[in-house]
């Protein structure tokens, strides 16, 4: 029996589990399931892959044992509420002792002290809290947090160490490097073989490699093997069990968040990790020259930075809206909005999964090559580094390459798909008569500190005047970072960015970090 | 003494991850509302762990528990005709209790199938599901968010109920598990 028994019994079931059925409902399916032996085993089936998705891994990553063990501990205190007031002092107490210390740590910072052991070789947007590496870059024996950015350490004995913010470790030495919080990447040669990172709940020692650590809140702890071979051993905590894993390349291993269990045999994710510093557009001009912000203008701003925040326009009414946007919406036909109350934006479309045209400018281009879509939109083209996740409710602020987007000195431009938006250069350069626009640029990407979130894979196309100038695509469940970089012509009128996913997936957190519209260098040496 | 106590915890913790779905899914099966099992499933477990010492290494860890499930289950029905809120007839309930579960094995077997058909859902399907039974999302906010009437998302919740049943079925079939 694989189909319902009865036209609406799959339905029907969803709300009985719910409660949601009406007596006579209820009625009707008991007597189909005593009589109808076919009913019975279809209702059976359905309660066992209800179950099975109710308490299992596949959809939501595996209840771990700490997760058991925790609620276990909740069980034995069944009947034991006595002891309650006990529990709350003592939660009482860490809670002050933990606002004691972030208290005395602002008021006086930690310097880190002891010999040298690094150098600092590289920073990308760089910005630490309490500690910093010395003035000649000296790092010592000592605690760093990096809140923004990337920075490299150069050991003395030739170990590399990538941090991506925010990250936060004790270097111990010249072997060892503690792993608070974040993730880090330890590029380590034959002569430093025996590194070691430890976490809270594991120590990775090097056996000759690259490899990539990161932990979770809950304390868990990921080793990606990206080169040569890593054992990977519980954090023993005083326990005479010794249980270790030594893991090859292209494989990772996960320590669960008590620390007692260590999961091998999954693919290694280099995506997850940083592995050089960008030389991304930012670092290329220096910041230096004028550049416009096209976050700022779909923010109804100028570009220089008068836009406001958050603010977008929204594909279903081609109106401005406050996002981040919480609600999918589907469109059947491809959509199609002029927008002349924003100076510098020609319109926002959406491309559906209905035949006929993509329209792309308020001239009548198309794009003839726009793939079709499920034509579901999540609000619209956004100045804001916000997403709202459907699964948990909540917003989260993203970070690409450790430095966090959406802000006056990071702009961004959400476009989750399947949206579409085009500039117009010509209104742009009216506006900004002194400018000759040279070329676009931003960094284009799914960010990857999230929630556990299923992402579909996207595609982003960048055209010029209806040509395909740029295409990327950014696989399922791969943050994948690319620079954008895109020459623009004189002649050049309409500048469109579009986000799809392909046709039966339509959630993927598409953003550019810095678009910027950047005037050509020799007119800025002219400029100075 | 504290290490053996460990021992226990995680001796508990190992066979509860590896059976806990069946045992679920027999709680779901004679109480088919989530929140009553889940509260159901919830008490049971205390017990479980309280006689845990009864339980006999290299038996059913399964069966021992959906035993102590079945006088959970029973004690509920009891409160519940006292209460006079509507529940399954006796008569359906007791038909029910002669077929679940059938054979441990066999389940075990669908089980394995259908995790396997979860895996191979789409996007969005599985968005769903991970609102509606990870963060316990209600159906009103989960058509909110998806700018859906009530009724559409129990119907696709249905829908994919199919979707895994049907895929339960061929998988076992193509296993040989099926005739």
């Amino acid at each position: 029996m694989s189909t319902p028994p009865f036209p609406e019994m799959d339905e029907l079931l969803q709300r009985l589990l719910d409660g949601q059925v009406l007596p006579e409902e209820a009625q009707r399916l008991w007597k189909a399931v005593q009589e109808d032996p076919k009913v019975r085993d279809y209702y059976i089936d359905s309660m066992l892959a209800c179950a099975v998705v109710r308490r299992s891994s596949i959809v939501t990553g595996e209840l771990s044992e700490s997760d058991l063990i925790r609620a276990i501990s909740d069980l034995r205190d069944v009947g034991g509420r006595r002891y309650g007031w006990r529990v709350y002092a003592v939660v009482a107490a860490v809670i002050l002792a933990c606002l004691v210390l972030a208290v005395a740590s602002l008021i006086r910072p930690s310097v880190p002290k002891g010999p040298a052991v690094g150098r600092l070789a590289g920073v990308y947007e760089a910005r630490w809290a309490g500690s910093h590496p010395g003035p000649d870059g000296a790092f010592c024996v000592g605690s760093y947090d990096l809140r923004e950015g990337l920075a490299t350490i150069e050991l003395d004995r030739g170990t590399c160490l990538f941090l991506e913010a925010p990250c936060r470790i004790d270097l111990k030495g010249l072997n060892e490097v503690v792993l608070r919080h974040g993730r880090l990447v330890a590029m380590v040669p034959p002569e430093a073989r025996g590194f070691r990172v430890r976490t809270a709940t594991a120590l990775i020692t090097d056996l000759g490699t690259e490899f990539g650590v990161l932990t979770h809140q809950d304390g868990s702890t990921e080793a990606h093997v990206l080169k040569g071979r890593v054992q990977v051993a519980l954090e023993a905590k005083g326990s005479a069990r010794q249980v270790s894993l030594v893991v090859s390349e292209g494989s990772a291993a996960i320590v669960d968040a008590a620390g007692r269990t260590v999961r091998g045999g999954l693919a290694a994710r280099p995506d997850h990790f940083v592995l050089a510093l960008p030389q991304g557009p930012i670092d290329k001009t220096g910041n230096l020259g004028k550049k416009l912000n096209l976050a700022d203008i779909v923010g109804g701003g100028n570009g220089l930075g008068t836009g406001a925040l958050d603010r977008g326009i929204d594909l279903g009414t081609g109106q401005v809206f406050k996002g981040p946007a919480t609600k999918i919406r589907w469109a059947r036909q491809n959509v199609f909005w002029r927008t002349p109350y924003l100076a510098g934006v020609d319109c926002v479309f959406i491309p559906s999964r209905a035949p006929g045209p993509v329209v792309i400018s308020s001239t009548g281009l198309t794009f003839p090559g726009c793939p079709r879509t499920l034509g579901s939109y999540f609000g619209g083209p956004t100045n804001s580094g916000k997403f709202f996740d459907l699964p948990s409710g909540r917003s989260h602020i993203v970070r690409l390459n450790g430095i966090t987007f959406g802000t006056s000195v990071h702009p961004a431009l959400t476009l989750h798909p399947n949206a579409g938006i085009t500039f117009d250069l010509d209104q742009i350069r009216y506006a900004h008569p002194d400018m000759k626009l040279d070329r676009f640029t931003a960094v284009c990407g799914i960010p990857k500190d999230l929630p556990q979130t299923p992402f579909s894979s996207a595609d982003v196309w960048i055209l010029l005047d209806g040509e395909v100038c740029c295409h990327l695509h950014f696989p399922r469940e791969r943050h994948v970072l690319e620079d954008v970089d895109v020459p623009i012509p004189s002649r050049a009128r309409f500048l469109t960015l579009v986000a799809t996913c392909p046709r039966r997936a339509d959630y993927s957190w598409i953003l550019f970090g810095d678009p910027y519209l950047r005037a050509a260098s020799d007119q800025v040496e002219a400029g100075h | 003494m504290v290490m053996d106590q460990e021992e226990r915890t995680l001796n508990f913790v190992r066979l509860l991850m590896r059976h806990q779905q069946e045992i679920y899914a027999y709680v779901l099966t004679l109480v088919p509302h989530v929140h009553d099992a889940d509260d159901l499933f919830q008490e049971g477990l205390a017990i479980m762990w309280r006689k845990f010492d009864q339980f006999k290494p290299g038996t059913s860890f399964a069966a021992w528990g959906i035993q102590i499930m079945r006088y959970q289950i029973l004690e509920y029905r009891r409160r519940l005709a006292r209460s006079r809120r509507s529940m399954m007839e006796d008569s359906l309930f007791e038909t029910l209790l002669d077929h679940v579960p059938a054979v441990q094995d066999e389940l075990a077997i669908r089980i394995e199938a259908l995790r396997k058909c979860v895996a191979l859902l789409n996007d969005r399907a599985k968005r769903i599901l991970k609102m509606r039974y990870e963060h316990n999302t209600s159906v009103e906010k989960i058509a909110s968010y998806l700018n859906l009437s009530r009724r559409h998302v129990y119907h696709l919740l249905g829908q994919i109920n199919g979707v895994l049943l049907r895929c339960m079925r061929r998988t076992l079939a193509q296993e040989g598990h099926l005739t």
